[in-house]
């Protein structure tokens, strides 16, 4: 037996030592995802199949008539980098020096199922930005032939600002699995943001961990749309750790046939003066299946913070299920820190209303749909990213297609714009 | 167009609330429904349009002599139905632009975006709607009287046959009141189109000229007749009327 795979089954031995695994009420609550077969899917990788010109072929197919240049694509057998793109590196494992692998935020210890996905990262990507740069980032990641698992660095220097565009593809044609783990660290006063849009095929099972830390006066805005994939299970851990930071989490997901959703993020202003805000969305269709948590927490001393976890959902069929679970820890007396959640079917009155002025019923209930999910699609910085996410939407509601090229055409989509208004108005509040 | 209700009965939850009504409405007519509160006057008006929990338990609805009752909602404003609400619900993050666009589209028609536009806000002008209200998603955060102006504005929009409007009046100051009644008169006119008005109150009317009036009262129509109907019900009000039915 390699040390690989010894590696590997003492990973999925631990995991399944997690109480999400072991106990009925949190399995409940939580979408279980099956080591063994992830595993499996990895263990069984080939050589990748792909040439780089079928790589960057498929690339250009991923928007219908609208080719976006990335500059970066990473498959399971490889990546590609634009080599005008100064600011990406992409290393193997092996190469990584001790400082780096010190830096890696996740350990066995801290979280297993991140350690399992440690098990297969091949390659790291490391996106430096130096102090006062600005850059803009498209990244593409695909699960081929070969199952994705690849971490991505961001390190955003003083006063930096970095904005990413990441795409999740699959052209698997089988089981795969797509697992790409996140550090980012915002220095003082940089500002990143990325926007992320999942659109995996059918097959493929989704993994996220993210940790970012925003440092003295960084932002931290993060958009995140989970349309693809069978299963998807996402960890975001963030922490605002220096004076007058901020971080903005806006979470949509579009479940539709059995598509199975764990979303979960987790939010501390562990400084004075900061702010967090997550905003989670959910529309589920057929049968599919969600759990959305959000966790802030106010650690005592953090005078001056303000908080919000605003998770709201709509069910488009009697056997979809949503289950959104907003909590809030709060230690510091001086904050401002409120929470709320909405979850209901979608409303007859206003399919009512909107049939009444000659809309047919699936049309009044997209239009309904993409209102409800507008606003957070307006969120998205990246130009490509909400025209892209209004029509996988779109699409999705039309065809129930995931997964499959989308276009970019701005042809009756209507993207809202970002409600500036207090977050806190109208919210109960503690003061 | 014709628009024909024959002893319709209508039941909510196993109680009858509409009680056998018969109403004949044609394009370019005038009418005008008034009752006192719970009468089921939104009642008749939703179950014309086909809200789906108002079956009818007897009785029929005829446009052009063609029974409507198993038609949708959509497929009944197709045939040239409108129904204003009495409370519009606001729509999340639906430009008020973009669903006047679905709705022209939904009617088959070919839609000029830009004469759409230029349309919208000749009768936002004319309803003397806020500068950017029309730039807003669909009724949400409108003040009550905003959202009566944008009902009239989707109808002139739309151009419908034969119009519901249920109280549009209800909510508007006194100003208001006769800039939706004059732009009621005018879409009336100009797309000859037939007009219900269901109200409580007569000062929509002194500026309009309804030829028809029916009083409802307990699910029926308890009288009919032309507009000294509405200088008696100013006079004597609705009581007359309800121990009557």
């Amino acid at each position: 037996m390699n040390s690989y795979r010894l590696f590997a089954e003492d990973a999925i031995q631990k995991y399944k030592e997690l109480p999400e695994e072991q106990n009925e009420l949190y399995k409940r609550k939580y979408v279980s995802l099956s080591p063994e077969q992830l595993f499996e899917i990895f263990q069984d990788k080939k050589d990748s199949t792909e040439s780089i010109e079928e790589i960057e072929a498929l690339s250009k197919s991923i928007f219908v008539d609208s080719p976006v240049k990335f500059d970066a694509i990473i498959w399971g057998g490889g990546h590609i980098v634009n080599q005008a793109q100064k600011n990406i590196k992409i290393v193997p494992v092996s190469d990584i020096s001790m400082e780096m692998l010190d830096r890696k935020l996740y350990k066995n210890s801290d979280d297993k199922l991140a350690s399992l996905m440690h098990a297969f990262t091949k390659e790291i990507v490391i996106l430096e930005v130096p102090e006062g740069q600005k850059i803009q980032i498209n990244l593409l990641f695909v699960n081929a032939s070969q199952p994705l698992a690849t971490q991505v660095i961001v390190n955003a220097g003083k006063g930096a600002v970095v904005e990413v565009f990441e795409w999740y593809a699959s052209s698997a044609g089988s089981n795969s699995a797509s697992a790409v783990m996140h550090e980012c660290i915002a220095e003082e006063y940089s500002n990143i943001s990325i926007d992320a849009i999942h659109n995996e095929d059918h097959r493929t099972t989704v993994v996220g961990l993210s940790k970012y830390s925003a440092m003295t006066n960084a932002t931290l805005k993060l958009n995140y749309l989970y349309n693809g994939g069978s299963h998807c299970r996402v960890k975001n851990y963030l922490s605002a750790s220096g004076y007058e930071a901020s971080m903005y989490v806006n979470e949509l997901v579009f479940g539709s046939s059995t598509q199975k959703f764990d979303v979960s993020s987790y939010l501390e202003n562990s400084s004075q003066a900061t702010t967090a805000e997550l905003h989670s969305k959910a529309v589920l269709a057929d049968q599919s299946f969600c759990i959305l948590k959000g966790f802030a927490k106010i650690p005592f001393g953090s005078k001056n913070a303000r908080s919000f976890v605003y998770e709201s959902g709509m069910l488009l069929n009697k056997d979809a299920y949503l289950e959104s679970i907003p909590a809030m820890s709060i230690d510091e007396n001086e904050v401002k820190a409120t929470h709320s959640s909405a979850t209901g079917p979608i409303d007859e009155e206003l399919i009512f209303y909107l049939m009444s002025k000659g809309l047919p019923e699936q049309s009044a209930k997209k239009l309904i749909v993409e209102g409800f999910l507008s606003s957070s699609l307006g969120k998205f910085r990246n130009a490509t990213a909400k025209l892209a996410g209004a029509n996988l939407i779109a699409e999705k509601m039309e065809k129930g297609i995931f997964g499959a090229p989308v276009k970019l055409s701005a042809e009756n989509i209507w993207v809202g714009k970002e409600n500036e208004e207090d977050i806190f108005k109208g919210h109960y509040k503690y003061r | 167009m014709i628009l024909e209700i024959k002893d319709l009965h209508v039941s909510i939850e196993g109680k009858e609330v509409i009680k056998g009504i018969d109403l004949k409405v044609g394009q370019g007519e005038v009418h005008v429904i008034m009752g006192h509160n719970g009468s089921g006057k939104t009642t008749l008006a939703k179950t014309i349009m086909g809200y789906p929990r108002l079956k009818p338990t007897t009785g029929d609805i005829l446009v052009d002599g063609q029974s409507i009752v198993g038609l949708s909602t959509d497929k009944r404003a197709k045939l040239g139905l409108f129904l204003g609400f009495q409370n519009p619900v606001e729509v999340e993050g639906v430009g008020f632009i973009n669903f006047l666009h679905s709705a022209k589209e939904a009617m088959a028609t070919t839609v000029n975006t830009k004469e759409l536009m230029a349309d919208i806000r000749t009768s936002a002008v004319n309803l003397k709607m806020v500068d950017n209200l029309i730039g807003r998603s669909l009724n949400q955060g409108f003040s009550g009287g905003e959202k009566k102006k944008a009902e009239v504005l989707q109808m002139g929009v739309l151009q419908p046959k034969i119009a519901i409007l249920d109280e549009p009046d209800s909510g508007l100051d006194i100003d208001a009141v006769k800039v939706v009644a004059e732009n009621i008169n005018e879409f009336g006119k100009k797309y000859n189109m037939g007009l219900i008005i269901i109200t409580h109150y007569s000062r929509i009317l002194s500026y309009m000229n309804p030829e028809f009036v029916h009083v409802m009262a307990n699910g029926k129509i308890v009288a009919e007749g032309g507009k000294e109907l509405i200088e008696k019900l100013e006079k004597d009000g609705y009581e007359s009327f309800i121990k009557g039915s």
